[in-house]
């Protein structure tokens, strides 16, 4: 269908996914834009493998889930290994690379970060994983606005945790910059 | 006291009743509309809700708000409409495989819950309007078309079961003590919370017939010379106890939901 | 309703509208028991409906749910219960009660993976049946399906009013693809007429509760308001008291079946989408109708003359069999076994080719695989 963005955020029950496809759909809305989020799974509340897809498009969505990712977001090797071939074939990877290990696979765009040491390092702890890899999502797609996610952030997280949260996706925001920056300096 | 007009209760077009002759329902159904009338309600304000059984088809024999309900269900039939009609009087007539076989998890949870209704609880040990089957509270040994053999079952201890689960009002009597259980109805519905009335009541044509009892009469007379009052236990080893067993005051449950809503009126539709 | 804002425009889960459509269709009492996939309807409804002055309870069971329902409806509330397929298996006889007593009330069953425990998180369309015909003997129902988050608001007040007007149980049949999904709404949701409960007009010694004649839907007088009568799942004759006479009976089921059959035009909605040119017809509903309909745009895209049919009432089934008459072949979509396929064959008797796509693993099934369909 044309115009249409497809998000897949693949981990474990428990890391906070379905937190932040929700955040980023909601950024999607503040943006004018269609959006369609729908989560698949296990029985559990923790563990198990936990798949989000974002589907956002200028027009009508009908089909909900994934067809051919357009963004791969993979917490675990459990995750990368059930999802990597529902993606584009231009399609973007992203994987933790403190619990992945990706081997480079032909035609894949596999984009390594170690997203659970670099929050671990720049917070003190883990737990806000999933709101830097959402700063890096951010920055790497450009699907909505850094405004907009900062809102929807500000919107969906607990008072509590609020601080630590909006800290992650700064520095997730750093991060995908840095990234996108030494992409583009890349001989293509 | 006047004299009670038992009539200006009953749906007179509707009769006689499904009931056998000797049947002790017809009893307790006397004894209801009595309390009824002591306490002066207006029948538009009660609402009676049985399940399905000999004793359930009362229902259509009284001129309230009448609900025959499906088996063992009567008491979330009327959970529900008593929520939604908190100011009405609600009666739930109950045979005992009704309330405590297939009904057995509505009985504990409605008496756990403590919400407002009376709950009376026709014991005959058997199943009547099936033809004779064990139930749960018919008495180890006992014969029953499906125990032919005698019952290796045990029966429950109706006002224990609904003492422990929380009901704050039990009592217990039989048709023999027809004017002892007009009162104990009549505390029932004054309680505010689950009163239990459990009502031995006899069944001649399967349990009485198939346990040699005899007769109806013969039956009624074996609740007299095999019970005994509360105030009196202790002096009769082995018989049934019957009496208000338990009175207390607990949060009623209509009550604790509106001063919720009272609690929570201004702060707006979320 | 936790409604996320932004200049009209809202992110909403499809649980979430069914407890949004409920309130605005004046839901006065909710009972339920949890169970996944959903549970989101009961979290949003036990914190709104005592701020609104209803009752939300928890009951023992889904068997004391939907007869403290019933209790409720017949106590004068719009009342409803939300459960999934092991609690709707539970709910059975009394969905039947309520169909034979002619008691309005909405039961929303958000449908997971079959038979037995399946699977509570994935995706089913497997109580298809089971809405239609999961109580014993025959009984009239209503049973609507939607299949976007708007669609399920607006579904939802429709089932309300629907079983106002008819005195009649309604199922609000869901998957749980729709009742997961969060997708964009508009806000304020459209205004939707709201239908209420029609009353006795004539004085107490006059009322009928199962009146026979013309008026096929009599009035339905709330307990506690002077009309004393006797609700019985027996059948019953025109006061409601059992009878045993069949010229008592022909003419209650007569009227029964009746309220709902000579009314077809008012209940069932049915979407057509470009089948006018269609060769081939995909028949799908809920989530499934969204991966028939990505199918046709990209068939269309193809030059192919595809069109969709989409029933959001899905019992009584929609006569669509007049689109045989110009399809060659009529292919429908679910995720199940074929229990509508088996519906659509018998409405178009031979005069097309009726084929099936079925899935019944927790996966939807994809717009690929409908297009594998058409190829053959």
């Amino acid at each position: 269908m044309k115009g249409r963005y497809e998000v897949c955020l693949a981990g474990e029950g428990g890391q906070g996914l379905a937190l932040a496809g929700l955040v980023l759909a909601e950024a999607v809305v503040y943006g004018g834009k269609n959006v369609v989020t729908t989560q698949s799974v296990g029985a559990g509340q923790r563990g198990g493998i936990s798949q989000t897809s974002i589907i956002i498009s200028d027009g009508e969505i009908d089909y909900p889930k994934v067809l051919a990712a357009d963004l791969f977001l993979a917490l675990t090797q459990n995750a990368f290994d059930r999802y990597r071939s529902d993606v584009a074939r231009d399609g973007l990877i992203i994987v933790d690379s403190s619990c992945v290990e990706a081997k480079e696979a032909e035609g894949l765009d596999i984009i390594p970060i170690p997203l659970r040491e670099i929050t671990l390092k720049a917070l003190g702890e883990a737990t806000a994983t999933n709101l830097l890899a959402l700063g890096v999502i951010t920055e790497l797609t450009r699907a909505v606005s850094r405004t907009a996610i900062r809102d929807a952030v500000k919107r969906n997280l607990p008072p509590k945790s609020l601080g630590l949260n909006k800290k992650a996706l700064e520095k997730g925001f750093e991060v995908g910059r840095a990234i996108r920056a030494e992409r583009r300096a890349k001989p293509v | 006291m006047d004299a009670i007009d038992e009539r200006k209760y009953l749906r007179l077009n509707r009769f006689p009743t499904i009931w056998c002759p000797g049947c002790g329902i017809g009893i307790v159904l006397g004894a209801i509309i009595r309390a009824v009338a002591r306490l002066g309600l207006d029948k538009d304000e009660v609402a009676m809700v049985s399940g399905i059984g000999c004793s359930s088809r009362m229902v259509g024999y009284v001129d309230f708000n009448t609900i025959h309900a499906t088996h063992g269900r009567a008491l979330a039939f009327a959970t529900g409409l008593k929520l939604a009609r908190p100011e009405m009087r609600v009666i739930v007539v109950m045979g005992d495989g009704d309330a405590l076989a297939i009904g057995g998890n509505h009985f504990i949870q409605a008496a756990r819950r403590n919400i407002d209704l009376t709950a009376i609880v026709i014991n005959n040990s058997i199943y009547g309007m099936t033809g004779g089957q064990y139930a749960p509270t018919t008495p180890r040994g006992a014969t029953a078309t499906t125990a032919p053999y005698g019952n290796l079952e045990p029966p429950f201890d109706i006002p224990a079961l609904a003492a422990s689960a929380g009901a704050p009002f039990v009592a217990r009597s039989t048709v023999y003590h027809a004017i002892e259980l007009d009162r104990f109805i009549e505390r029932g519905l004054r309680k505010k919370g689950f009163s239990v009335i459990e009502v031995l009541s006899d069944c001649p044509v399967f349990y009485g017939a198939l346990n040699e009892m005899g007769s109806a009469v013969d039956m009624l007379r074996w609740y007299r010379d095999n019970t005994i009052s509360v105030r009196e236990a202790g002096k009769g080893e082995g018989k049934l106890v019957r009496g208000v067993l338990v009175d207390r005051d607990l949060p009623e449950y209509t009550e604790g939901y509106q001063r919720l809503v009272e609690s929570l009126r201004g702060k707006g539709e979320g | 309703m936790k409604a996320r804002v932004s200049g009209g425009a809202a992110l909403m889960q499809g649980n979430e509208a069914v407890a949004a459509g409920a309130l605005a269709a004046g839901l006065g009492f909710f009972a339920n028991y949890p169970i996944t996939p959903a549970n989101e309807i009961s979290r949003v409804l036990s914190r709104e409906l005592p701020l609104r002055g209803g009752v939300f309870i928890q009951m023992e069971d889904e068997i004391a749910s939907i007869a403290a329902v019933i209790g409720a409806s017949l106590g004068g509330l719009k009342a409803a219960t939300a459960t999934s397929g092991p609690g709707f298996s539970l709910m059975q006889e009394n969905i039947g009660y309520a169909s034979a007593t002619e008691i309005p009330c909405v039961i929303v069953d958000v449908q997971r993976g079959g038979p037995s425990t399946g699977m509570p998180t994935r995706p089913s369309q497997g109580d298809v049946m089971q809405a239609r015909w999961g109580a014993h003997g025959d009984h009239p129902i209503i049973v609507l399906y939607p299949s976007s988050v708007s669609e399920t608001y607006e579904l939802t007040i429709r089932a309300f009013n629907l079983s106002e007007r008819y005195r009649t149980p309604v199922i609000l049949l869901m998957d749980e693809v729709v009742a997961h999904m969060r997708e964009r709404v508009m806000l304020p949701l459209p205004e939707v007429e709201v239908v209420p409960r029609s009353k006795p007009k004539v004085p107490p010694e006059m009322y009928f509760p199962y009146e026979d004649g013309d008026n096929d839907v009599p009035p339905l007088a709330s307990f506690g308001e002077g009309y004393r009568y006797n609700i019985t799942g027996l059948f019953h004759d025109r006061l409601g008291f059992p009878t045993l006479r069949p010229d008592e009976i022909n003419p209650w089921l007569k009227r029964l079946f009746g309220k709902i059959e000579t009314n077809l035009e008012d209940i069932v909605w049915c979407e057509q989408e470009l089948i006018e040119d269609a060769e081939v017809v995909l028949v799908a509903y809920g989530a499934t109708a969204r991966s028939a309909r990505h199918a046709m745009k990209l068939a269309r895209d193809r030059g192919e003359a595809v069109g969709m049919i989409k029933p959001l009432t899905l019992w009584p089934f929609p006569h669509i069999e007049s689109i045989a008459e110009r399809a060659r072949r009529i292919i429908v979509v679910e995720m199940n076994r074929g229990q509508i396929l088996g519906e659509v064959e018998r409405l178009v008797h031979g005069k097309a080719e009726v084929l099936g796509v079925n899935r019944m693993d927790g996966e939807m099934v994809t717009p690929l695989e409908i297009l594998h369909a058409l190829e053959i």
